[in-house]
């Protein structure tokens, strides 16, 4: 097989020595698999061949971008070939007319902003990942990011993806246009975690670059009075940018690592970003700081310049690096509860971590509430990571039970398909089921991700889930 | 498939004992494309809805979702007319949270019942559509209107729906929270699909606050060109604008904007369009301005009208030398183009040409509706390269071909 493999698109481009598929096992979460082989095709036309190949042998086929995904989306769970997407990174075309481009999936998320910016473009949805994760990564797992709360996720920006099917067969969904006759193929599509097929061109929509943007930090004493900020700005009409909360563990963590200024003894701060026409983004920006004040703010911070703007991100984006100062280990997780739930949601989760004597850090994305908790705990303590993965089920358990979802932008993956089951149906999965079985995916196809049933992955004992915890090295963001 | 007397008769007795008075016979009311359905069925429930696809599957009938019936024109004409399954009576709202911008409610509700509700809180649903139409209509059909220029496509709102399936199983995708991945994202390949792949019955919206203030500016223009690059050039400039449309009847050309915003940046944005404009321009001030757009989206569709989906830079090209009146939002590339349905004969020629001019942009070009013998003579949706992948989609789903049978892209 691996020769055929080299036949198809040459021995540079294949890997199979041990040493070599190190790197390969694992994805943004700690589980590992070893896959027989790492392909790099170059083409549409490349990955349909080693498709065809690796299922001919009777082999899993794993789509893979930078490997940067927290939910174990990426690990070859039953061994099988990694179709890596990184060495398909053109950006093949810009068309500012129609404001959108079309690129490779292995195009790095953050690096078709940076190619646009001189025409006043940029691409909306970015991940926190996005210096390193791919729009192919994006497409499959429907990336969010800080921003998307305004914006939308990776699938309100999707045009059209050719894609080659798991039957190898190359077929474009949707368009350059904002819809197209059919069924929404490329819906369906974007957000299906590499089980349906493998994006092999992408149409994005680019945006126009706001003229101007605002970024508020404000610093409270209580999570409490923060939680019920987020939902005074959403309550008057206010739509921010970006709307994100930190709490207390995380300030400890950020505070001394970056030396951005959040008080080490404050309970929360909020980072609350508006943008938009100038004159709007002045009165917003007023609105936002009267209602933090009102809500027991004890400062509000303002920045307009892009550089001043972006030290009050830096303590946000370095927030999970830093949580290595607090403990060896941390689990992060993804879930989502209404906004209005927030308050109670996050007493609970503090409560549970007491109960299980872990201390939790919260870093998220408020205003949609997606939340983020860093589960922090020492692996070396026996008995310790089974500990951790019971309060995570908890929390999910949480949000389900808030009237929430398992996930709001890092996938099920091989980590949550479990829990699928507290939030769908028998009927409702037997629906997607239906989808898989019209794209011609099977049990080869990327297994024992999303759902909680597939041949030869058994049902997610405690000892699999284990396995795909995350300690989550420098490389981990949310 | 013939209806033989005898399953017809076995049909009526199995929707009658579901439905009672809910079960009335066929009438020109539910005629789609000229053809009249045997029964009207009108279930008071999800679970009688439910059980009379259930039924239907039984026999063999074929069935065809009947919202507020304001979108009955698009789509080819039926293989098969059973069974008009009213959505009518499915009009509750299930849970509304104003402080978390979502809501649920029944498919059958009306999108003027729920606006209305929305507006109580100072909310909105982006979704421009007549206030008869229901929202499960509006969701099967994939329609849209001006408000696509700054708050997108419905698809981009629906944040999980219930479906009754063909054969009457019921099933769920998405949820109630804004931010959601788990699973595959089914909500998207119901909106649009003319209830081909199953009945919405519940639909959860994300919703947005409603624009502090607004007005509407109607600037009169030389020629579609000098609308369509004043329409680019506010776009170019960002301002706070709802919606842009260019409007042609005849000679008069017309480039509209709905300003929406926060006080400051509608003035800013009138005073700028007013800069802009070498022609005359017309105010509308704040809620005067609704009715102007509802008019544009309220239009009995019993004329042949097209509906072409282009890139931004395709659409003056593609207005320039129709008759009738044409309507056409240039940012997001959408056209519509109404015509007396007169001769037809040369009308199927002229959709022929302008698919082909549609296509040749990198566009598509729908038929939205269209008298029933006109219709007969014409390519509904045109060719589709996902088409054999939509066919094991629907073999999927409804594999006794039980909803709106042939009336989908392809015949499905």
């Amino acid at each position: 097989m691996i020769r055929s493999l080299e036949r198809a698109i040459g021995n540079e481009a294949v890997l199979w020595r041990p040493e070599q598929l190190l790197a390969f096992e694992y994805d943004g979460t700690i589980e590992r698999a070893q896959p027989q082989a790492v392909v790099f095709p170059t083409s549409a036309e490349q990955v349909a061949e080693v498709v065809r190949i690796a299922l001919d042998a009777g082999l899993p086929v794993v789509p893979r971008g930078a490997g940067t995904g927290l939910s174990g989306g990426a690990v070859a769970a039953l061994g099988g070939v990694v179709v890596a997407l990184t060495r398909m990174k053109r950006i093949l075309e810009v068309d500012t007319e129609n404001r959108l481009a079309v690129v490779e999936p292995g195009v790095v998320n953050l690096e078709l902003s940076k190619a646009v910016e001189p025409l006043g473009l940029y691409y909306a949805p970015d991940p926190s990942s996005q210096r390193a994760c791919t729009l192919g990564g994006n497409v499959a797992e429907n990336a969010g990011g800080p921003h998307c709360l305004a914006y939308g996720v990776t699938t309100n920006h999707i045009l059209g993806l050719e894609v080659v099917t798991p039957e190898g067969e190359i077929v474009w969904l949707g368009g350059r246009t904002r819809e197209t006759p059919g069924y929404d193929l490329r819906g369906v599509f974007v957000g299906s975690e590499g089980t349906l097929g493998i994006a092999t061109k992408i149409v994005v929509r680019l945006l126009r670059l706001p003229e101007a943007t605002r970024t508020l930090l404000a610093i409270f004493d209580e999570v409490d009075q923060a939680s019920a900020a987020v939902s005074s700005i959403i309550g008057r009409g206010i739509v921010p940018s970006a709307l994100e909360m930190m709490d207390r563990e995380i300030i400890r963590a950020v505070e001394p690592a970056l030396h951005v200024g959040y008080p080490m003894d404050a309970g929360a701060v909020l980072l609350i970003e508006v943008d938009g026409l100038r004159e709007a983004v002045v009165e917003q920006a007023e609105a936002v700081r009267d209602v933090c004040l009102r809500e027991g703010a004890r400062e509000v911070r303002e920045e307009s310049e892009a550089a001043e703007r972006e030290r009050l991100w830096a303590g946000r984006k370095g927030s999970i690096s830093a949580l290595g100062r607090l403990a060896p280990n941390y689990y992060v997780l993804d879930g989502v509860v209404p906004r209005t739930k927030l308050p109670a949601v996050l007493r609970q989760v503090y409560a549970l971590g007491e109960r299980y004597g872990f201390p939790i850090a919260n870093v998220f994305h408020a205003g949609d509430g997606n939340l983020h908790p860093n589960v922090l705990f020492d692996e070396r303590r026996p008995g310790e990571r089974a500990r951790v993965l019971e309060i995570g089920a908890e929390i999910m358990r949480l949000c389900v039970d808030a009237g929430g979802s398992i996930t709001g932008e890092h996938g099920v993956g091989y980590e949550k398909r479990s829990f699928m089951e507290w939030i769908f149906s028998e009927a409702d999965m037997a629906a997607m089921a239906k989808v898989k079985a019209a794209f011609g995916s099977n049990d080869l196809y990327n297994p024992c991700k999303v759902f909680p049933t597939g041949k030869g992955c058994g049902e997610v004992s405690q000892a699999q889930i284990e396995r795909v915890m995350a300690q989550a090295g420098p490389d981990a963001y949310v | 498939m013939s209806s033989s007397a005898p399953v017809r008769t076995d049909l009526e007795a199995a929707l009658r004992e579901l439905l009672g008075d809910g079960l009335t016979g066929g009438d020109a009311a539910f005629a789609v494309d000229g053809m009249l359905p045997e029964f009207v069925a009108t279930p008071a429930s999800v679970d009688e809805l439910a059980s009379v696809l259930a039924a239907a599957g039984d026999h063999g009938a074929a069935v065809v979702p009947w919202g507020g019936g304001r979108h009955m024109g698009l789509g080819n004409a039926p293989a098969r007319y059973d069974v008009a399954l009213r959505t009518g009576k499915l009009d509750r709202v299930i849970e509304h949270e104003p402080a978390d911008l979502t809501i649920t409610v029944e498919a059958g509700t009306t999108m003027g019942a729920l606006q209305e509700l929305l507006r109580e809180h100072g909310q909105f649903l982006p979704i421009d559509a007549p206030t008869d139409a229901t929202v499960g209509g509006v969701l099967a059909s994939g329609v849209s209107g001006p408000s696509r220029h700054a708050y997108g496509l419905p698809r981009d709102w629906l944040l999980g729906c219930r479906v009754a399936q063909a054969g009457g199983v019921m099933v769920h995708g998405g949820g109630r929270v804004v931010k959601n991945v788990a699973g595959y994202d089914l909500p998207k390949l119901f909106v649009g699909s003319l209830g081909t792949l199953g009945v919405i019955v519940e639909a959860t919206f994300k919703v947005s606050p409603l624009p502090p203030a607004q007005e509407t500016l109607v600037v009169h223009a030389a020629s579609v060109e000098a609308a369509a690059s004043l329409v680019f050039a506010a776009d170019e400039r960002s301002l706070s604008l709802r919606a842009a449309a260019l409007r042609a009847q005849g000679a008069d050309m017309q480039a509209v904007f709905w300003l929406a915003g926060p006080p400051s940046a509608v003035d800013r944005t009138s005073r700028e369009l007013h800069e802009l404009a070498t022609g005359a321009v017309e105010r509308l001030e704040g809620r005067a301005s609704e009715p102007w757009w509802s008019s544009l989206v309220d239009v009995p569709t019993s004329g042949l009208e097209l509906r072409a989906s282009l890139p931004p830079s395709a659409v003056a090209g593609f207005i320039a030398g129709w008759e009738g009146e044409v309507v056409a939002y240039p940012t997001t590339g959408l056209v519509l183009v109404r015509l007396e349905a007169t001769a037809t004969e040369e009308l199927a020629g002229q959709v022929a040409r302008a698919r082909a001019l549609a296509e040749a942009s990198g566009g598509t070009l729908v038929v939205a509706s269209a008298p029933a013998e006109l219709k007969k003579r014409l390519d509904v949706w045109g060719e589709s390269e996902g088409l054999p992948l939509m066919r094991r989609l629907k073999q999927q789903f409804d594999s006794n071909n039980t909803l709106n049978p042939g009336r989908f892209v392809g015949g499905l």
